[in-house]
């Protein structure tokens, strides 16, 4: 039981008593939405699992889905830790990808040099795109709510602007189609799951997390970035420079977005497409959230994701069940996670309760 | 140059109508010191709920079916605020958490019931608010030209609003009231005031005047329910800053949105603009970038309450 604590993060076991509680409050939910549209639920949960886990290429479509969701889960999750909430994923995210997408087109490099070189484009795209928020947080002390906000907006309609003029396509709606080298596709990757389009994503998103997990547990810069975000005047207390560390807070929480975004744009897709935001902006903070923050919920709520929305697109095709059904799921979860420390506070004083009353 | 603005202007009233009362919602809830980034999501259930309503109702009663649908738009966005409320007041989550769980149960509720519904993601709307010309006040030299010709009545149903709205938090005690929990909850809990009550009161009435303002685009310009409304509950969020947190203001600032959105809308079309050769996307980023340089001087927006955002627990202190 105690390796069992320490690989969910030093959480109790409440809070993963919880977190399944809440999981399958989501889907009782939509049993009872299911039933009220005339659907018959059972199937609906049978054919969503059963496409999910029917073969091996779902099994890689899974790790396909769940790539982007881990990394932009870690960056909600490196803001939530330093006490920041960063609403402006999605943007930086745009900004990254567009970076990346951009190295990607323009240079020519060998394979083992360009991947990285894009995807520290989409880091260094992120990151810029985040030291303006930052900026103004740690000198005017601005809510980083509102100007992330607006970030994205600029975000999404100077890329669309700068994408036509720098790396144009035939279509009005999408850039120009990166070169090979710098494809996370990896054939000996999509022979193993099947023709899954599974990528080298993957695996940065898992070293990704190992080093998140390193930076917070092991090193001094991530304990005191932690402190800032538990209680900003305990560590100002103990000497720690707070008006940095929340500078740098969004900006590497911007960074991991912007690192998302090459690995989305450049492995999940092969150009980037103008006019919407990845939709991956909110669903980073939800998986934070599910993952209470550490690097093993992280992955495992976004494996669960991943799942769900493999098993979507199979439910629908077979069952006729509109897949958004799936996302019903999901907000519903995310609405009783988010109140898990109320119910965590009510379970732990029942459980007392119960605990007192057996003594006495 | 005199042509174009008198060509932009009602288009630039229709896109300005939904901006505005969407921000008066934002005004309200910000008053009240709670940030909801969930109006969009409650738009769009107001939008689904208007749409629903002349998809089965507009065969059966007619013209009389639009005023249902608005009302029933803003009865059912202040429902679903409730969801919020019970979240952000009950359970006592972060603001920015709760709204965001709010956005996504209202854009996968409201694409689910669509599709089962109408067996697509889209329920069409035939026939909207039609846009109509004044015959008295239209003969007005100017102002005639500009605000009573082409015009759709909503536009001046949301200014009625906005006089009511500041009405309401200049004059009356209600509107002091929240504007205390805003302020400061616990010296307005020490004064009797229940806050939890008022807090709930400002997001249910911002519900309203958002799930209308949905309603209100589905009927004047998009005429079709696609589960967006274009993120004009997240730009609400960022008009009340550039209105510095006052009704009339605001007003100015949603208008100000609405111009450039015409004005993006009509860059590649319109003969004196696509002269001007200014990209539309300038046009679009225009007003977040005057925002943001506005907070930047302002300090964080002027006349932000302070406990704004702050998750409010009964006798904390």
């Amino acid at each position: 039981m105690d390796i069992m604590k320490k690989l969910i993060n030093n959480e109790n076991i409440y809070d993963v008593a919880i977190k399944i509680l809440t999981i399958l409050v989501g889907f009782l939910f939509a049993s009872v939405l299911l039933i009220l549209c005339g659907y018959n639920p059972v199937v609906a949960y049978a054919t969503l699992f059963k496409g999910a886990f029917s073969n091996i290429k779902s099994i890689g479509d899974i790790l396909l889905r769940a790539t982007p969701f881990i990394i932009t889960g870690l960056a909600a999750a490196y803001g939530f830790k330093a006490g920041v909430i960063n609403i402006g994923i999605s943007g930086q995210m745009y900004v990254g990808g567009f970076f990346a997408v951009m190295a990607g087109v323009l240079l020519d490099l060998p394979q083992v040099i360009h991947i990285p070189v894009v995807l520290i484009c989409g880091i260094i795209g992120g990151m810029a795109w985040s030291i303006i928020p930052a900026f103004m947080k740690y000198k005017l002390r601005t809510s980083e709510v509102f100007t992330t906000i607006m970030m994205n907006y600029i975000a999404l309609w100077s890329v669309q602007y700068f994408s036509r003029l720098i790396i144009p396509s035939q279509y009005e709606t999408r850039s120009a189609v990166i070169n090979d080298s710098a494809s996370l596709r990896n054939p000996l990757l999509s022979n193993l799951f099947g023709g899954s389009y599974v990528n080298l994503g993957f695996i940065i998103a898992i070293i990704a997390t190992i080093i998140y997990y390193i930076y917070f547990e092991k090193t001094k810069a991530g304990y005191e970035m932690k402190a800032v975000g538990l209680n900003l005047n305990a560590a100002k207390y103990a000497g720690i420079n707070i008006k940095f560390n929340s500078f740098m807070s969004l900006v590497i929480s911007g960074g991991l977005a912007g690192l998302a975004g090459g690995v989305f744009y450049c492995g999940y897709t092969n150009n980037i497409e103008l006019g919407v935001l990845p939709p991956y902006g909110f669903e980073g903070i939800t998986i934070a959230l599910m993952g209470s923050n550490g690097a093993i919920g992280i992955i495992l709520s976004s494996l669960f994701f991943g799942m769900m929305s493999v098993g979507a697109s199979f439910m629908s095709a077979t069952a006729k069940i509109p897949n958004e059904l799936v996302n019903v799921i999901i907000a519903m979860i995310i609405y009783f996670s988010a109140a898990t420390i109320y119910f965590k506070d009510n379970l732990e004083s029942i459980v007392n309760n119960f605990k007192r009353r057996k003594e006495s | 140059m005199i042509d174009l603005i008198f060509q932009a202007f009602p288009y630039a009233l229709t896109f300005t109508t939904p901006i505005l009362i969407c921000s008066l919602a934002a005004l309200i809830n910000t008053k009240g010191g709670v940030i909801n980034i969930g109006l969009e999501g409650i738009m769009v259930v107001g939008s689904f709920a208007s749409a629903l309503v002349m998809y089965f109702l507009y065969s059966q009663l007619g013209s009389s079916a639009l005023i249902i649908s608005l009302i029933i738009s803003g009865v059912v966005g202040g429902l679903f605020s409730l969801l919020f409320a019970v979240s952000v007041i009950k359970f006592k989550v972060d603001h920015i958490i709760g709204g965001i769980a709010i956005n996504m149960l209202a854009f996968s509720l409201t694409l689910f019931l669509a599709r089962v519904i109408t067996g697509k993601g889209l329920i069409r709307v035939d026939k909207g608010i039609s846009r109509i010309d004044n015959e008295l006040l239209s003969n007005i030299p100017l102002i005639g030209d500009l605000f009573f010709t082409k015009f759709y009545i909503t536009t001046y149903v949301v200014l009625f609003i906005t006089i009511i709205v500041a009405f309401i938090f200049n004059k009356t005690r209600f509107g002091k009231n929240i504007t205390a929990c805003g302020e400061n909850p616990y010296s307005a809990e020490s004064c009797g005031i229940n806050v939890s009550l008022y807090k709930c009161l400002s997001i249910v009435l911002s519900g309203f005047l958002a799930g209308m303002g949905g309603g209100i685009v589905i009927l004047t310009y998009q005429r079709e329910f696609t589960g967006s409304v274009q993120g004009i509950g997240f730009l609400a969020l960022i008009t009340i800053i550039l209105g510095k947190h006052n009704a009339y203001k605001i007003l100015f600032a949603s208008f100000f949105f609405g111009f450039v959105r015409t004005f993006a809308a009509m860059a590649s079309v319109n003969e004196v603009l696509s002269q001007l050769q200014i990209p539309m996307e300038f046009y679009n980023v225009l007003p977040y970038v005057l925002t943001l340089i506005a907070v930047g001087i302002s300090k964080g927006g002027e006349n932000a309450p302070q406990y704004l955002g702050e998750v409010y627990i009964k006798g904390k202190r």
